[in-house]
């Protein structure tokens, strides 16, 4: 009897095991088949023009325009110019498990996943997430990986950043147009959260939502500082301070006239410095142009004619030409369109402190970095740039001079500095130096002139010229004689 | 003989018996404490120099340099391009050389042959042709500079009997050879260029150099024999030199460009 209870209890809990598995089971397969969005095979998404064709340019597959940008300028994340551009980013995502009760959405945010309803505005007063008009998918019937693609224009990507949409708009936000490309704060990296979500009848986040983190930076560096020149026979040096801060990965070089168009040069002399006009009435005139003694020169209250306007209505940053003090040689520049090139201090004061904030993975601010000096972007045109292919004329933070050649004496030259970031960007141009190249007299000339020779036996120049290797051969001879002549005299 | 020489000669000379007198104390001492380093000497055949000199070449030397015709309006009406280009202050030469001490002659020292090399570069702005700017200034952002390579091979003499054989450690010595020195003159843009000639060339001549060599051993036997055990490195000395290249041709080569000089050298030499 006791042996047919201990079978029987034996059989109940070996019952038990397999109803346990068996539910397990079923509980794992049902999890399996819940709604999951995941990458594609395009890991990265690819860049298009406003009109939905490719933006690296005709005749480019669209599979291989994951950047318009060199290897070396972070060709994944966004620029200000890709941003001006009305970029748009053609993101593609696998969707699997959906049951048709759930549509899928696009939301951004700088720090949140966008699963909580109140971060997406749900019953909050302020939201943290802003969706993207991306022409969500809605009830789709999938049970099987599906692969969609979603297009999201960078400005709307970009341009709630400093201030999201009212929760009543949070998940329909307007339209951003070019305004959105100076809505970063600072000159360091922001990167933002493209969440896709499944989204439930009750707008609850359901299933595995998927996020791409996309790094956006469209403040470019503040303006090298201590910007000096020499010059010498045909060449031009530019000295300044190298920049210290986080953003600043390069320097370009503008000259005014461009090297080889010598005879379209600059225009008349201007004293001047620098100035920051504030567009908004009540901020006016913030500095005015002065020269190297400070000295008032000039004011002005109108606003700067260029578009677009900064995020927050601040102020501009305005060469006005003239900077006696950096030149060596000691008169004033040319007003050339370096001097009157306008740049956007991105709606910051112009000698703002910019915090680099430090985020754990909770979204918990651990520190903030300090760094002084005014981001931007530089609107003179590229072509002005001294050696522009390679997306730097200096591609390395730590430099602080720059040597340009084959340059025509007596011509003179205005040059800025800008710094450039690791994206691009190329910030507001420092203050302007100018000189002109002229002959110089160097040791070997001054040499040569006082009858000085290059020795005529044995000397490389003769060697080296075409006909005379018997020369050095002989003289390889002659020196092996000398000596063995010697060694025989001596005792 | 000057007074001034005497007394250092007589200095010197005290300074060598008295360290030879510590010499000999720590030896002693060494005798009882470690009497098996007494035993182990390793051959010794080669010598290495570290050699570091103040130096200016002797280019104005040359005997066929004269003043321009007519004097250039800015720069002095002189023969002396080195001097009033780059200064005539001394710049920094670094050599390296090795010596082979093929024979030993008894009661006397070492002798072979050494060949060395080195190198010394001097820089200078350009000068404008013409006051530049409203300031009028002569300097340019434009640099000159003269760079030497010079090799040189050269019989040395050492006599380091007075330490092998009465342990002071003062090792004078000689060298005598031939030196070969390649040289390129350049600006900012690079190699300089005028009239068709280009900055580069060499220059040859004789090679002198007379010398004393303090034996640092002295300061310290039991570690120069453990670094003789270990490395095989005999003696560690500090010298001073008087090197002096006369680069002149040698009648081999015509009006080459004198980029010899004196100099007083000064380094540290192993014999291993």
């Amino acid at each position: 009897m006791a042996r047919a209870m201990l079978l029987a209890r034996s059989m109940l809990r070996r019952l038990a095991l397999v109803v346990a598995f068996v539910v397990t089971g079923v509980l794992v397969s049902t999890a399996a088949q819940a709604q999951t969005v995941s990458a594609s095979g395009q890991p990265f998404p690819l860049r298009l023009t406003p009109t939905g064709a490719s933006a690296c340019g005709s005749g480019t597959p669209a599979s291989a325009c994951t950047s318009t940008r060199l290897q070396n300028l972070n060709p994944l994340g966004i620029s200000y110019a890709d941003c001006v551009s009305d970029m748009v980013l053609q993101f593609s995502v696998t969707l699997t498990g959906f049951t048709g009760t759930d549509s899928l959405e696009v939301w951004a945010s700088l720090t949140s996943d966008c699963t909580a309803l109140t971060d997406r505005g749900i019953g909050a007063t302020a939201a943290l997430c802003w969706g993207l008009r991306t022409g969500n998918i809605v009830d789709p019937i999938i049970n099987t990986p599906n692969t969609y693609s979603f297009n999201v224009r960078v400005q709307d990507l970009v341009g709630w950043q400093q201030v999201p949409p009212t929760p009543g708009e949070a998940a329909n936000p307007p339209a951003q147009g070019p305004s959105a490309c100076n809505a970063q704060a600072t000159f360091a990296a922001v990167p933002i959260n493209v969440n896709f979500l499944a989204i439930d009848s009750s707008g609850n986040s359901d299933g595995t939502p998927y996020q791409y983190q996309i790094n956006t930076d469209m403040v470019g560096p503040p303006a090298p500082s201590g910007v000096g020149e020499s010059v010498g026979e045909t060449i031009y040096n530019v000295t300044w301070t190298a920049n210290s801060d986080s953003d600043t990965a390069g320097y370009d070089i503008y000259i005014d006239p461009i090297p080889g168009q010598e005879s379209g040069g600059s225009g008349v002399a201007l004293e001047g410095g620098q100035k920051v006009i504030c567009p908004d009435a009540s901020a006016s005139v913030a500095d005015a142009a002065t020269t190297a003694d400070g000295e008032l020169l000039e004011s002005s209250t109108e606003p700067a004619e260029a578009a677009p306007l900064p995020f927050d209505g601040g102020c501009y940053t305005i060469n006005v030409g003239g900077v006696p003090p950096t030149s060596a040689s000691g008169f004033n520049c040319n007003d050339s369109i370096l001097a009157s090139a306008i740049t956007e201090d991105a709606g910051a004061d112009a000698d703002t402190v910019v915090s680099t904030p430090v985020f754990d993975e909770a979204g918990d601010l651990l520190e903030a970095g300090v760094e002084e000096g005014a981001g931007g972007i530089s609107t003179i045109p590229s072509q002005y740039i001294y050696k522009p292919n390679s997306g730097f004329t200096i591609a390395d933070k730590s430099v602080g001079q720059y040597t340009i050649e084959g340059l025509i004496d007596g011509v003179t030259y205005t040059t800025v500095v800008a710094a450039v970031d690791g994206t691009g960007n190329i910030g507001p141009p420092s203050t302007e130096v100018c000189d002109y190249p002229a002959p110089v007299k160097d040791f070997w000339q001054n040499y040569e002139e006082d009858g000085g020779g290059p020795g005529s036996f044995c000397a490389l120049e003769t060697i080296g010229r075409g006909g005379s290797s018997l020369a050095g051969v002989g003289c390889v001879l002659a020196l092996a004689a000398v000596v063995r002549r010697r060694r025989r005299k001596t005792p | 003989m000057r007074p001034g020489i005497v007394l250092t000669c007589a200095a010197l000379a005290a300074g060598a018996l008295v360290l030879s007198g510590g010499a000999q104390a720590q030896e002693e001492r060494q005798d009882v404490l470690g009497g098996r380093h007494k035993m182990y000497e390793s051959a010794q055949r080669f010598a290495i120099e570290l050699r570091f000199s103040p130096f200016t070449p002797a280019v104005d030397s040359n005997p066929s340099l004269h003043p321009p015709t007519p004097c250039p309006a800015v720069g002095s009406c002189s023969s002396t391009p080195f001097a009033s280009t780059l200064g005539k202050f001394p710049r920094l030469m670094f050599q390296l050389e090795f010596d082979w001490q093929a024979l030993r002659i008894p009661h006397l020292g070492t002798l072979g042959p050494g060949v060395g090399v080195g190198y010394t570069k001097m820089s200078g702005p350009a000068q404008f042709v013409t006051p530049h700017g409203p300031d009028g200034i002569l300097n340019s952002g434009e640099s000159t500079s003269l760079s030497i390579f010079p090799f040189y091979a050269v019989a040395v003499l050492r006599a380091d009997v007075l330490w092998r054989e009465a342990r002071v450690p003062l090792v004078p010595y000689a060298k005598l050879g031939f030196g070969y020195s390649i040289w390129r003159a350049s600006n900012t843009v690079g190699t300089s260029d005028f009239a068709g000639n280009l900055g580069v060339g060499g220059s040859m001549g004789t090679e002198l150099g007379v010398g004393l060599a303090f034996n640092l051993n002295t300061f310290d036997e039991y570690s120069a024999k453990n670094f003789d055990e270990s490395l095989g490195v005999n003696n560690t000395y500090a010298f001073a030199e008087y090197t002096r290249a006369d680069l002149d041709g040698l009648g081999i080569q015509a009006n080459p460009m004198r980029v010899g000089g004196q100099s007083w050298t000064f380094g540290l030499a192993v014999e291993f």
